[in-house]
């Protein structure tokens, strides 16, 4: 936990100054959560903010402050969830983006050693992008939260309401899925 | 196998590759803006509280008028009229 049970109390209690303690706390996690989850830069602060806004009146039915962190990676998840779904209905402005981001990659990768690294980790992004956008929104965010964020089964049983079991064939059945596409871009990429 | 190595090695290098990003200075201020935003006005919350209240009332009132003024033989009353109808208006052609 990064804040006291206490400050989350009075932050369900109204407190504005306490709120503010939370965002300040947990926003630099969430943003980098939100990133991984939906790979956009130009929109992680928009969704980081649509999240603490959904904190801000949904904190009164918080049952317990230890129940905190999953509550927030909930409702994370949740608005994570709702911009890939209106993203998936407006493809071409991902398309667009897309390229434009590739413009940035070439010119960093005119300077030195710092760009050529800076390129492989966009490479990598890309790639991962291209893997997760083959599955559904739902593989997508159980494996980024699983494998990059690194949650533990008992915190994904909290975040999703679930018990152990149906998470388990869950992760199997998207794990497979993330693997069959896999696959298939290493068969294109050798193809090429 | 394989596969599932390079992808375990995969996912360890997008952590690498996805660093906690930077926060703005503008990120609570525009934040509050938006909490603001979305606050519900101070009249609004008497009356949703008041028709959440009225809606199951509302609802009794509608079923029970509705039995009220339910007639099952309504039906048939539209359709010998339609028919009455239909045959003066055949017997008018048969005169034509």
């Amino acid at each position: 936990m990064l804040v006291d049970h206490e400050v989350i109390e009075r932050a369900q209690g109204g407190d504005s100054g306490a709120f503010n303690q939370l965002v300040q706390a947990y926003r630099k996690r969430i943003l980098g959560t939100v990133f991984r989850l939906i790979g956009r830069q130009e929109d992680v602060e928009d969704v980081g903010q649509e999240v603490f806004l959904r904190l801000y009146y949904s904190l009164d039915q918080l049952r317990a402050p230890e129940v905190f962190e999953p509550w927030l990676y909930r409702l994370t998840v949740n608005a994570a969830y709702d911009y890939l779904r209106k993203q998936r209905r407006n493809p071409e402005s991902r398309m667009a983006d897309l390229s434009e981001e590739q413009v940035i990659l070439a010119d960093a990768a005119a300077g030195g050693r710092l760009a050529l690294e800076e390129k492989q980790k966009g490479e990598i992004r890309e790639l991962v992008g291209a893997l997760l956008g083959q599955v559904s929104e739902e593989d997508r965010i159980l494996l980024t939260l699983k494998e990059v964020q690194g949650l533990s089964l008992k915190e994904l049983e909290e975040v999703y309401q679930v018990n152990e079991n149906a998470l388990k064939v869950r992760l199997f059945r998207a794990r497979q899925r993330v693997l069959k596409a896999f696959e298939g871009l290493q068969k294109q990429k050798q193809a090429v | 196998m394989r596969e599932q190595d390079g992808l375990e090695r995969l996912w360890e290098a997008y952590r690498q590759a996805t660093p906690e990003p930077e926060v703005s200075v503008n990120f609570t201020p525009k934040l509050w803006a938006r909490i603001d935003a979305a606050r519900p006005t101070t009249w609004a919350v008497p009356v949703s509280r008041w028709a959440a209240r009225f809606l199951p009332w509302a609802a009794a009132v509608t079923l029970a008028l509705g039995v009220w003024v339910w007639n099952p033989s309504g039906g048939d009353t539209t359709q010998s009229g339609y028919v009455e109808l239909l045959a003066a208006d055949l017997m008018e052609e048969s005169q034509i």
